[in-house]
């Protein structure tokens, strides 16, 4: 009896809480869909939109950077009237570099601040994590933190990738290897085994399919695997690889220096990610000639019009930050988005700003190359800077240049 | 070609064999499975890479690091272990995992979470030695790890606590009982397993580079590494060790890159079938 009794209390507590998200569930509901009446997060004097970085996780130090840069731009197009009168307030939500936690951050965002549109989430795997929801619920996703294709390809109407993705840096690297005329080229190649990792060697692989190049090795690399590279090499140089691409982040030093204790010189490629100058810092004389690329003008480029105003605001502003490639990243991502919402006009919606973001064509005013979005395009950026290190830094051996 | 690979992994297997050392020294005196292990490797290591970039020179910046290793065993004993001796090994490993958490993000507060790189005071390139190719940095890791095994060896033999310890890890009521100062023998095992584990760091952080996630890499490969040596055996901590590092060496070349990854474990899981106690293990006996 006493079973019974306890059984009874137990369903009749789980028919109130089931009854009472029901009814929850049902007051939110009406807020969430987008009228066009009420466009969330839009204001006559104030377009709010949301930013969600890693802020206390593993690249907690790049999502910080990327905020500071963001603010800088916004501020700058704030005290210049804003857009259409409306001033650009922007909150940042943490994810700690976890999907899960991004998922839950853009809902905060979504439902608790109201905010108009998503911006720069950091990390190939918390943006991805994002798609159903942008999808469903319709919300612009603008300049997500990555260089993953998947970012573009295959087409997402919401999302608006700005950073030309890693499977194409990877063939325009093979044009150019091939186009400087080297011969008997046999590929070879040391991949982080995750989605960045993949995404390059899909780059790697089409490259070398298009020139008639034999791939002779392939060599994951797993973070948190052994921080030893070896073997990998040895096994490498005995199938006679003579260009290695290097899908790698800051393990990039540690395979130059093994191959250089080994005395093995093929020539190395690494990605947008290897170009970071300390990379070829630390490598010391064992990166001379390592060939990187970069997706978008470094922030001391002497004139280009984004590189200059990124180098006057920081010094207006706040003259004590460093300038650094990843604070112009935000920056550059914030010009983007600013653009956006100037060709979406003056009455904005969600929608009207996924129809102003496809107005943009040959869009030079962000330290990308040129950007172009079309009703089925979403890739943004697609040509890249090719860099070569010499005397221990990485300098451009080519400007902008794309698959064609 | 063979032989490059495998003293690839004689090296890497040393480094494992050094933390793994200092995990089952732990274990066996205090019955604490330290799963903080790798994290006072990495804490030292940090704290090495100060040192030495305040241009104080290798050998002064190696003798205060260790000697900060003695303090953090001396301070792990006191606020870790002693409260957990003689509790179920649950709450062990609970502590030691939330000391790990902590220890990755004091030094990301402290120093960074970003990579830092140091340069090896020894040349990393390889010589030609007729049938095999080694670098002067690989012989030294290998050496160290070796003498190292030896000191061990030779204090558990003759030094009265060395002795101590033996007896406490056998028994520690009767060695109480016979007059081994164990709380001094707890002490010491820590300070040993701490110093060791400095040892590792200091010599695998030119390859390896500084992260607050390397103690992690390192510590999860020494846990099997003890378990393949028989969890508990000082000479199979070594075996254990060397036996990972050479296997891991050899799977990344000769076998699909889709397999590699798991061969390790799967040797691990093939010994522990066929004996449970480890190479070197001895079947532990309960009497009822």
């Amino acid at each position: 009896m006493e079973n019974l009794k306890a059984v009874v209390i137990a369903i009749i507590l789980i028919v109130v809480i089931v009854l009472l998200f029901m009814f929850k569930a049902e007051e939110v509901s009406p807020g969430i869909t987008d009228t066009e009446e009420v466009t969330p997060g839009v204001t006559d004097t104030e377009v709010l939109i949301g930013n969600i970085q890693d802020l206390s996780g593993p690249m907690a130090y790049l999502g910080g950077e990327l905020k500071h840069g963001a603010e800088l731009y916004f501020r700058h197009v704030n005290e210049s009237g804003g857009v259409y009168g409306r001033k650009i307030k922007m909150i940042t939500e943490d994810h700690q570099y976890n999907p899960a936690m991004s998922l839950g951050a853009a809902k905060k965002l979504l439902d608790q601040d109201g905010v108009f549109c998503l911006f720069n989430v950091i990390g190939t795997a918390p943006a991805t994590a994002l798609f159903d929801l942008v999808q469903e619920r319709e919300i612009p996703l603008i300049a997500p933190a990555t260089n993953a294709s998947t970012m573009s390809n295959p087409f997402k109407r919401y999302v608006f990738a700005t950073d030309t993705p890693y499977d194409a840096q990877g063939r325009i690297m093979s044009n150019y290897i091939v186009g400087r005329g080297d011969t008997d080229i046999k590929f070879g190649a040391i991949y982080q085994d995750d989605d960045f990792g993949k995404d390059c060697l899909k780059g790697i692989r089409e490259g070398a399919e298009a020139h008639g190049i034999e791939v002779v090795g392939e060599e994951p690399f797993q973070r948190g695997g052994a921080p030893e590279f070896g073997p990998q090499l040895t096994s490498l140089r005995e199938a006679g690889a003579t260009h290695i691409f290097l899908a790698l982040v800051l393990e990039t030093v540690h395979v130059l220096k093994t191959a250089e204790a080994m005395g093995y010189s093929p020539q190395f490629l690494g990605f947008a990610p290897a170009s970071d100058p300390k990379v070829a810092q630390a490598a010391g004389t064992a990166a001379e000639g390592f060939i990187t690329n970069i997706y978008m003008v470094p922030p001391s480029h002497p004139t280009h019009p984004s590189a200059v105003l990124y180098r006057e605001l920081l010094a207006k502003y706040d003259p004590e930050h460093t300038p650094g490639f990843y604070n112009f990243y935000g920056f550059a991502g914030a010009q983007v988005l600013a653009e956006g919402l100037n060709l979406a006009g003056e009455d904005l919606s969600r929608e009207r700003l996924v129809s102003g973001m496809e107005k943009m064509k040959d869009f030079k005013g962000s330290p990308h190359p040129s950007i172009t979005y079309g009703s089925i395009d979403r890739a943004g950026g697609t040509e890249t800077i090719l860099l070569q290190v010499t005397n221990g830094a990485p300098s451009p051996i080519t400007g902008f240049v794309g698959e064609g | 070609m063979i032989t490059e690979i495998i003293i690839y992994g004689l090296s890497l297997g040393s480094i494992y064999a050094l933390v793994a050392l200092g995990l089952v020294l732990i274990f066996r005196a205090t019955e604490i499975v330290n799963f903080a292990q790798g994290e006072m490797m990495m804490v030292s290591a940090f704290v090495y890479f100060s040192l030495y970039s305040s241009g104080m020179g290798v050998f002064p910046a190696v003798v205060l690091t260790l000697l900060f290793a003695v303090v953090l065993g001396t301070v792990m004993n006191q606020l870790v272990s002693r409260p957990l001796i003689g509790k179920p090994i649950f709450a062990s490993i609970m502590a030691t995992i939330a000391i790990s958490i902590l220890f990755r993000s004091l030094v990301g507060i402290i120093w960074t979470h970003e990579d830092l790189y140091i340069d090896p005071s020894v040349s990393m390139i390889l010589h030609d030695f007729g049938w095999f190719r080694m670098s002067p940095y690989q012989g030294l890791i290998i050496t160290v790890a070796l003498a190292m095994v030896v000191l061990l060896y030779l204090f558990l033999k003759y030094v009265k606590l060395g002795i101590g310890i033996k007896a406490t890890a056998e028994n520690p009521t009767a060695a109480e009982l016979v007059g081994i100062p164990i709380k001094r023998v707890y002490l010491t095992v820590w300070i040993i397993a701490s110093v060791i584990s400095a040892v590792a760091g200091i010599l695998i952080a030119p390859q390896s580079g500084l992260h607050t996630t390397m103690g992690t890499r390192l510590g999860l490969k020494a846990m099997p590494a003890a378990v393949l040596g028989g969890f508990g055996s000082i000479p199979g901590a070594i075996v254990g060790g060397i036996t990972l590092g050479i296997l891991e060496s050899l799977a990344i070349v000769y076998l699909p890159t889709e397999v590699y990854d798991v061969f390790p474990w799967v040797v691990l899981i093939l010994v522990l079938l066929i004996k449970p106690d480890g190479i070197l293990g001895t079947p532990e006996v309960k009497r009822v």
